[in-house]
C-alpha cells in the first residue's frame, strides 16, 4: 500500500511494538487498532496457531491494560461471562462478582463453541458496553475491545453465530499464514527468547482514550458518504446476495473509515479508506445465496465485485 | 452534474447545435414577418451560447448581454446618445401601460423585450440540451414549426428542412455514441463520431442530388381553402369584403378590407437607382374607390423608340438611367419608372400607352395583346427642386382642374374642413401638399393590413379612414391624401404600381431587386404648374424614394432625403425602426453572404469545415492542453474551487492522452499509474491536495500555489 501515508507517530510506535511479536501482519495490526479506535470489536476467523492470541496479548501489553480470556465451551453459562451476584452473609446482601467480560480487552476464544444463550450474553455486552446482573446495569470500562476468534474449519459441535450477531462485529479479519521468509524470521525470534515477555507498554490508557475521542472529528464529506451509501446499495442489489448490508453496516463502514483515516494522520476520509475497509466491514454482513457457492463465489469476492462496480466520486457535488 | 469523462468537444458541439436550433426559429421570421436585421438577433443567440460555453460567471455574462442589447438597440434605432435608450424604453412602456393596450407597444421596447425573450429561450435550451441532454422535444418543435410555416405561409423551408435533418441525424448519432461509451468503456467513440459526421453528410448529399418523386399528397392548403371557399383575389369583378391577397389588382372601384401577404415574386429588376415602379394612374374618385378616366387617346411606340411624353419641365434636374425587368409571370403591360424614355425587348412588340391612365400595354402590330417577359428600360431619374416647387403658382387651366380636382358630391364636409385645418398658415401649394403628406405621420394613423374596414353603403372610404378607423394600408393613405389635396383645388391623381422591392444582390454593377406581390403599392402625384407631376408618399412607414433638393443657401428647411432611411416593406412595425443609417442601401454583410450562398457552396463549406474539424480533432493534443492552461490561468476563483475544476480538466486531458481512469479506481490509485508513466510524483502530490479540497474541509492558500505549479507541469506533460 504505497499510496498510503505513514501512520501517526503514536500508532506507528504501537504497531512496531506488536510487530516484534507478530511477523508480517502489519495490516492486521493496523486494522485491530482501527477497531479499537472506532470503539468496535473484531472477529478473527482463522485456523489455530497463526497467532491470534499472540496478537491480542501484544495489543493489551502495548497499552498496559488487562487482558481477560474466555475460552468458550459448550457448557459455558452466561454468568460465567458477565459475572454473578453472590450473597454475602456478613453484609447480608448480594454482591456482584464481575465476570471476565469486565476488562479493557477481552479475548473470546472459539466463540462458536458455546451455546447461543452464552453467545448472546457476550454480544449484548459488546453492543451495549455494559452488563446487567440482577437488574443492576454496570458500565464496562473504556476502551473496551472484544476480539473473538472462530475456527472456520471445524464445524462439528459448533453453534455458528447467527447473522444478526455477526453484525455486532465491526471488522472480521483473517490472520493468514506467514510467508516462508516471515516464518523463518519468526523461528529466529522464538529460538531463544519469548518476545512477548520482552515487550512493554508504549501508550497509556489516557492517551488512547484521548485519541479515541478525536476520531469523531474526522471529516466525512457528502461525496464520500454518498460513495459509502452507493456501495451498500449495490450490496442489496447484487445477484449473488440473499440479504444485503444493513444500515448498521453503513454506519460501521463510516466509523471504521474515520478511524482508519485518523490512524494515517488525515482529518478527512477519502474513498481509498472506504475501499480498503469494505471487505473487512462488509463481508460478514452479507448473506450469500447458497447457489452462488457453485460459482465459487464467497462473501469476500462479492465485496470486491461491489467495489469494482461502484464508481468512485472524484468531484464534489455541484 | 456532468460526468467528468464527458469531454470538451461534446460540450462545444451541444452548445453549437442548441444555438443552431434556436437560429432556425429566427431565420423564417425574415420571410414571414419581414423582420429585417435577423443577423443582429442571430448574433445575440451566438453570443448567449458562446458565454455559456466559456462558463463565464453569471454576472459577467449578464453584463455582456446587456451591453450587446444596448449596442444593438442604439444602432438599430439610431439613438444619439447611450442615455437615449432607457429614455425611449421608459417612454414606450409608459405609453403602452397607460395608453391603449390593445395596440402593440413601441418599437424600441418591443425589440428590447424580444432580446430578453431570446435570452430566456437560449437559457432554457442550454439547460435542456447541454445540461440535461434532452434533445427531442426542442428538435421536434422546430421541425413542426418549419413544416407549418412552409405549408401555410409563403415561406420556403427547403434549406431549413435539409439543415434540420442533418442536425437531427448528427445529434442523435452523437448522443447514442455517448451512451454506448458509458456502457462499455472500450467503445471506440472516435470512429463512431467520424461516422456521425460522415454518414448523414453522404446521405444528404445523395438525397439532395438524386431524382425525387413528385409530391405524393395533394397540397393540404389548397384543400383547406377550397373547403372554406374563401374568395382570395381582388381581380374578379365583384370584390367581396373578405380577406384579399395582396397584389396588383385591376379593379379599384371598391377599396378597403384586409389582405394577407403573398410572397410570390412578380418581377426581378436590375437597376442603378431605387424608385417606385408605376403601372397606371387613376383620377376619378367615387367615394368608394378609384375609376379610370375614359379616353381613347393612345400613343404607340416601338422597340427603342423615344416616348413623346414630357414628364417634367426642364426645371427638374434628371439623370439618365437604365433598368432591366424580368417578369416572373405573364403580363400584357409594363412596369416602368417615372421619367420613362424608351423600352427595348427582343420581340417585335408595339407599346401602347393609354394617355388617360399612363398604362402601357404590349401588343403585336395588329394590336393583339402579346405577353412580355424581359425588357430594358431607359429613364430619367428626377431630382425635384424644392424652391421651384414652392414658387409654382396655383393651376389655372379649367378643364385640367376639373378633371384632377374631381370629387363626389357625397364627400362629407368635414373632409374639406380637415384639409383647410391641416394647411392653415401654409402659403405655397408645395407647403400645403407637404403638410397633408406629413399629417398622416403625426396624428395616430397606423399601418395595418389585417384589421382594415370596408366602408358601409352610405359611408365615404376616405372619411371613414380619416375620422374613424385611422388604420389601413397604402390605398387608405394615398386615396385620402389625393382627396384632401383635391379639396384645396390642387390637381392630384392616384398612382398604382410597386415599391422598389427587396435588394437581393448585385450584378454587373447594378442592384438586383426582387419585387413581390407584397410590394404592390399606391401613392399620390400632385401637379405643379410649370413643373409637372410630382410623386408624394403619405403612407405611414414608407418614405418617398424620389429626390427633392434644396439649394445650399437654405439649409434649415427639412428635406425628405434626409429622413433616416428608406423603407420598402414595413408590414411589421418591428422592422420599421430596425434601421441602420450607416448602411443606407441595406447592404449588410449577411445579405452579401446570402447572395453568394448556394447549395454547392454550402456543401463545399461543409466539407471544408469537416476537414478543418477533423484536423483540429486529430491535433487536439497539441493545442487543447495549451488552451486549458490559458483558460485556467485567467480564472480567478478561490483556491478550492479553482483546484476542483482545474483537476477535472486535467483528468479529461489525461484521459485524452490515453490514461483512462476506470470508474471504480480511486484518485490515488490512478495518480500512482500516472506517476509511473511520467516517472514523477507530481500527480500523487497534486491528488493529495485535491483530496483535501474535494473530500476534506478545504485547502490553504499556500497549498494552492503548489497545486497550480503541479497542475501546470502535468498539463504540459499531456501535450504531445
Amino acid at each position: 500500500m504505497a499510496i498510503y501515508e505513514p501512520l501517526l507517530p503514536p500508532f506507528e510506535k504501537v504497531v512496531r511494538n506488536i510487530e516484534q511479536v507478530i511477523v508480517g501482519k502489519r495490516d492486521v495490526i493496523i486494522l485491530s487498532l482501527t477497531a479499537l479506535l472506532a470503539k468496535g470489536h473484531v472477529l478473527l476467523e482463522d485456523v489455530p496457531g497463526v497467532g491470534k492470541t499472540m496478537l491480542v496479548r501484544a495489543l493489551a501489553k502495548s497499552f498496559n491494560v488487562e487482558l481477560k480470556r474466555i475460552q468458550f465451551t459448550p457448557d459455558l453459562l452466561p454468568s460465567d461471562v458477565i459475572g454473578v451476584s453472590v450473597y454475602n452473609p456478613k453484609e447480608r446482601q448480594f454482591e456482584y462478582k464481575p465476570g471476565p467480560i469486565v476488562a479493557h480487552i477481552v479475548l473470546a476464544d472459539e466463540i462458536n463453541r458455546t451455546s447461543p444463550k452464552t453467545q448472546s450474553a457476550l454480544l449484548e455486552a459488546m453492543e451495549e458496553g455494559s452488563v446487567t446482573v440482577d437488574g443492576v446495569t454496570r458500565v464496562l470500562p473504556q476502551p473496551f475491545l472484544v476480539m473473538a476468534t472462530q475456527n472456520p474449519i471445524e464445524y462439528e459441535g459448533t453453534y455458528p453465530l447467527p447473522e444478526a450477531q455477526l453484525d455486532r462485529f465491526l471488522l472480521k479479519l483473517h490472520m493468514g499464514y506467514p510467508s516462508p521468509d516471515e516464518e523463518i524470521e519468526m523461528l529466529n525470534r522464538l529460538e531463544k527468547t519469548a518476545p512477548l515477555a520482552e515487550i512493554g507498554p508504549v501508550m497509556s490508557l489516557d492517551e488512547l482514550l484521548a485519541l479515541q475521542r478525536k476520531v469523531a472529528d474526522v471529516h466525512v464529506s457528502d461525496t464520500v458518504k454518498r460513495y459509502i451509501v452507493d456501495l451498500i446499495q449495490q450490496s442489496r442489489q447484487h445477484e449473488a446476495v440473499y440479504l444485503g448490508v444493513s444500515p448498521r453496516g453503513s454506519v460501521a463502514l463510516m466509523k471504521a473509515a474515520q478511524a482508519y483515516a485518523f490512524i494515517h494522520g488525515r482529518d478527512f476520509v477519502i474513498p481509498d479508506d472506504v475501499q480498503h475497509l469494505a471487505p473487512y466491514v462488509l463481508a460478514h454482513r452479507l448473506l450469500i445465496r447458497p447457489e452462488a457457492k457453485w460459482d465459487k463465489l464467497d462473501a469476500e469476492m462479492v465485496v470486491s465485485q461491489l467495489v469494482s462496480r461502484t464508481p468512485v466520486p472524484v468531484q464534489g457535488r455541484r | 452534474m456532468r460526468p467528468l469523462g464527458a469531454n470538451m468537444l461534446s460540450t462545444v458541439l451541444s452548445n453549437a447545435l442548441a444555438a443552431w436550433l434556436l437560429t432556425e426559429w429566427l431565420w423564417p421570421l425574415e420571410a414571414v414577418t419581414d423582420t429585417a436585421h435577423i443577423g443582429v438577433f442571430v448574433s445575440f443567440v451566438a453570443l448567449c451560447f458562446g458565454l455559456h460555453l466559456l462558463r463565464v460567471p453569471i454576472w459577467l455574462s449578464a453584463l455582456g448581454k446587456m451591453v450587446y442589447i444596448w449596442w444593438a438597440l442604439s444602432r438599430l434605432f439610431s439613438f444619439a446618445s447611450i442615455a437615449a435608450l432607457p429614455h425611449a424604453l421608459w417612454r414606450d412602456s409608459t405609453v403602452w401601460l397607460l395608453g391603449d393596450r390593445s395596440s402593440m407597444p413601441g418599437d424600441a421596447l418591443r425589440t428590447f423585450v424580444f432580446f430578453l425573450l431570446l435570452w430566456a429561450v437560449s437559457f432554457l435550451l442550454h439547460w435542456l440540451i447541454v445540461r440535461r441532454n434532452r434533445w427531442f422535444v426542442p428538435y421536434a418543435l422546430t421541425v413542426g414549426y418549419i413544416a407549418v410555416l412552409d405549408t401555410f405561409l409563403p415561406y420556403s423551408g427547403n434549406g431549413a428542412i435539409l439543415r434540420l435533418v442533418a442536425l437531427g441525424f448528427f445529434a442523435f448519432v452523437w448522443l447514442q455514441g455517448e451512451e454506448l461509451q458509458a456502457k462499455a468503456p472500450s467503445f471506440r467513440i472516435g470512429t463512431w463520431r467520424a461516422a456521425a459526421l460522415f454518414i448523414p453528410a453522404v446521405a444528404l448529399a445523395v438525397g439532395y442530388a438524386g431524382p425525387k418523386l413528385p409530391p405524393q399528397w395533394p397540397d393540404p392548403v389548397a384543400f383547406i381553402r377550397s373547403y372554406h371557399a374563401q374568395p382570395e383575389e381582388t381581380n374578379d369583378d365583384s370584390p367581396s369584403p373578405g380577406v384579399a391577397k395582396v397584389g396588383y389588382g385591376q379593379n379599384d372601384s371598391r377599396l378597403g378590407g384586409p389582405f394577407i401577404a403573398d410572397d410570390a415574386v412578380v418581377f426581378i429588376a436590375k437597376d442603378q437607382g431605387r424608385h417606385y415602379w408605376r403601372v397606371e394612374t387613376k383620377d376619378i374618385y367615387t367615394g368608394k374607390g378609384w375609376e379610370a378616366f375614359q379616353s381613347e387617346q393612345v400613343q404607340s411606340f416601338g422597340n427603342g423608340e423615344l416616348i413623346r411624353y414630357e414628364w417634367w419641365s426642364d426645371k427638374v434636374k434628371t439623370v439618365e438611367q437604365t433598368a432591366e425587368i424580368t417578369r416572373q409571370d405573364q403580363a400584357f403591360h409594363l412596369v416602368y419608372p417615372l421619367g420613362l424614355q424608351q423600352v427595348q425587348t427582343s420581340d417585335h412588340i408595339v407599346y401602347r400607352m393609354h394617355m388617360a391612365t399612363e398604362k402601357i400595354y404590349t401588343s403585336d402590330q395588329n394590336a393583339n395583346a402579346l405577353p412580355i417577359r424581359q425588357y430594358m428600360l431607359t429613364y430619367m431619374e428626377p431630382d425635384f427642386p424644392i424652391e421651384a416647387l414652392r414658387a409654382a403658382p396655383p393651376v389655372q387651366d379649367p378643364p385640367f382642374l376639373k378633371r384632377y380636382t374631381q370629387l363626389p358630391e357625397t364627400l362629407p364636409q368635414r373632409v374639406r374642413e380637415l384639409a383647410k385645418q391641416i394647411t392653415d398658415g401654409k402659403e405655397t401649394v408645395y407647403d400645403k401638399v407637404k403638410a397633408i403628406e406629413q399629417y398622416f405621420h403625426l396624428n395616430g394613423y397606423t399601418y395595418e393590413t389585417t384589421d382594415v374596414a370596408v366602408p358601409g353603403p352610405d359611408q365615404d372610404y376616405v372619411d371613414q379612414f380619416l375620422f374613424e378607423t385611422k388604420q389601413g394600408y397604402c390605398d387608405n393613405f394615398s386615396t385620402s391624401m389625393a382627396v384632401l389635396v383635391r379639396t384645396l383645388g390642387i390637381p392630384a391623381r392616384w398612382v398604382k404600381g410597386y415599391t422598389s422591392g427587396r435588394l437581393v444582390g448585385e450584378q454587373d454593377g447594378q442592384s438586383v431587386y426582387e419585387v413581390r406581390n407584397n410590394d404592390a403599392h399606391s401613392w399620390v402625384e400632385v401637379y405643379f404648374e410649370g413643373i409637372g407631376w410630382v410623386p408624394f408618399e403619405p403612407t405611414q412607414g414608407f418614405v418617398n424614394p424620389y429626390a427633392f433638393s434644396l439649394a445650399a443657401s437654405n439649409p434649415e428647411e427639412p428635406e425628405p432625403q434626409l429622413q433616416p432611411e428608406e423603407r420598402e416593406t414595413p408590414r411589421v412595425p418591428l422592422d420599421q425602426l430596425l434601421e441602420q443609417p450607416s448602411t443606407a442601401q441595406g447592404e449588410h454583410w449577411w445579405e452579401k453572404l446570402a447572395d453568394v450562398w448556394s447549395w454547392k457552396m454550402g456543401l463545399t463549406t461543409l466539407v471544408v469545415l469537416a476537414v478543418l474539424g477533423g484536423a483540429a480533432y486529430a491535433t487536439r493534443r497539441k493545442w487543447w492542453p495549451r488552451f486549458t492552461l490559458f483558460r485556467f490561468r485567467r480564472r480567478k476563483l478561490d483556491g478550492a474551487a479553482w483546484l476542483i475544476s482545474a483537476y477535472g480538466a486535467l483528468l479529461r486531458h489525461l484521459q485524452d492522452y490515453g490514461l483512462k481512469r476506470r470508474p471504480h479506481e480511486t484518485l490515488r490509485q490512478y495518480a500512482a499509474e500516472v506517476d509511473r508513466l511520467f516517472e514523477t510524483d507530481e500527480m500523487n502530490r497534486l491528488t493529495k491536495l485535491y483530496e483535501r479540497a474535494v473530500y476534506g474541509t478545504g485547502i490553504k492558500e499556500a497549498n494552492v500555489r503548489e497545486a497550480v505549479e503541479l497542475w501546470e507541469n502535468l498539463i504540459k506533460r499531456t501535450i504531445s
